[in-house]
């Protein structure tokens, strides 16, 4: 693997390429790294694959990414349908869907548009907007977290998830079995079992079936 | 309810910080996924945590925090701690080893100058186990060559070192903390020790002593 050191891989069209250590990753066109990858940079545009672990410093994807494995990187910015197993990011910014079968751990992330995440997202600031299609995760926790669902032609989707817990949050539009935090607000369309909080609770028009102050 | 078992609820009261910090916290690796026990309950499911191990890692974190940002806490906290590095003169000053330890070393390892927090570890993991008088010169410089080789592949896994002695002959073992492991009844264990616990001894003794 050290002989690939500091080089580029770089795939235009269709092509099927041995994982290893890059200076750079591009592809564009239909490209799959079957194995383990390691790059500085990843650009991927089209529809492209990684059969294995990918670790970058900078991720960009345009168009379709399947990872087989835990994506890490310090930023990652997608725009259109991401699948991969887990997710380590510092910043994770993304238009369009994300597909997860474990769990996403970031400090800050953006979303527009949607996400179904099977394991947990533990992240320090996340701003959704829900739009495209539904939302699922199993749970969320953070310290802000902000769900709102604002489309064109007043389109709303929604959020369900089992449990969020967070210091300051503000849903729409979410379905979820337990809330807890500090600060609490809901906004239209929730429908939540139970919130636990600690400071203030807000509801402006949503169903709470008991809402308790710890 | 098990005693020794905290409630992610207790806990935040408890030690006055919110579940944003805890969320943090586990992000940066200040608090090992495997802490995090999932059981269901009748709201559902609730997360707790061996409640010793959890106190005392919060409130150390507390007590930190306010010196290391919390980057160089995790290093701290993390067994594959690399940043600090020791002459061996000031390593020897603050008499974290015995010589007879340093002495079985460095015959295995070849001599040190200096000292990184890897090398301290395995010092120390050494020491404790030859201060338990279970093994001798000959079986540390296996448990040495057993920590050198194969430790650094474990990265962030629990484990735990373990020296079994059976008929005179011993055998030295590195685990996973995951499972309990058992033996014959002609085996002896001679010496077992958490790396977990031996890394947060050694962390206080650098602390202490200023680094």
């Amino acid at each position: 693997m050290g002989n690939y050191a500091m080089k580029d891989l770089k795939i235009v069209g269709d092509g099927s390429y041995p994982g290893g250590n890059y200076e750079k990753v591009a592809i564009i066109g239909n490209g799959i790294v079957s194995g383990d990858v390691t790059a500085g940079e990843g650009k991927f545009t089209g529809s492209c694959a990684v059969q294995g672990n990918a670790s970058f410093e900078i991720f960009r994807m345009v168009g379709q990414g399947d990872i087989d494995g835990d994506l890490i990187s310090e930023e990652v910015k997608v725009a259109g349908e991401l699948n991969v197993k887990s997710i380590r990011s510092e910043l994770l910014k993304i238009k369009g869907f994300l597909n997860s079968s474990g769990n996403i751990e970031v400090e800050e992330m953006n979303v527009k548009g949607g996400f179904d995440i099977k394991g947990s997202l533990n992240v320090g600031q996340l701003s959704v907007n829900l739009q495209i299609a539904p939302s699922t995760v199993t749970e969320i926790g953070g310290e802000e977290i902000t769900i709102k669902s604002r489309g064109l032609l007043n389109r709303t989707y929604r959020l369900e998830a089992e449990l969020i817990e967070g210091d300051s949050i503000y849903l729409e539009y979410t379905t979820a079995k337990v809330v807890r935090g500090n600060d609490i607000e809901l906004g239209p369309g929730c429908q939540i079992g139970l919130v636990e909080y600690r400071e203030n609770f807000e509801n402006k028009d949503s169903k709470v079936g008991d809402a308790k102050k710890i | 309810m098990d005693e020794t078992l905290i409630s992610k609820k207790d806990l935040l009261e408890e030690t006055n910080i919110t579940y944003g910090q805890l969320y943090r916290w586990k992000r940066k690796k200040l608090i090992p996924e495997d802490w995090f026990i999932r059981k269901s309950t009748f709201t559902g499911q609730e997360t707790f945590f061996p409640r010793e191990k959890i106190l005392e890692r919060v409130n150390r974190i507390k007590e930190l925090k306010e010196d290391l940002s919390l980057d160089e806490l995790a290093n701290a906290f993390s067994p594959s701690t690399k940043d600090i590095e020791l002459s061996k003169g000031d390593f020897e000053k603050h008499n974290i080893v015995s010589k007879n330890t340093m002495q079985i070393y460095e015959e295995q390892q070849g001599t040190l100058k200096t000292i990184t927090f890897q090398t301290a570890l395995y010092l120390y993991i050494l020491d404790k186990a030859l201060e338990t008088g279970e093994i001798g010169w000959e079986e540390g410089k296996q448990l040495t060559q057993t920590l050198s080789d194969y430790y650094p592949k474990l990265e962030q896994t629990h484990a735990s070192v373990v020296v079994l002695r059976k008929l005179g002959v011993a055998s030295v073992l590195l685990v996973t903390n995951a499972s309990p492991f058992f033996v014959d009844s002609k085996t002896k264990v001679a010496v077992h020790l958490k790396i977990e616990d031996v890394i947060n001894e050694v962390i206080n003794v650098f602390v202490r002593s200023g680094y």
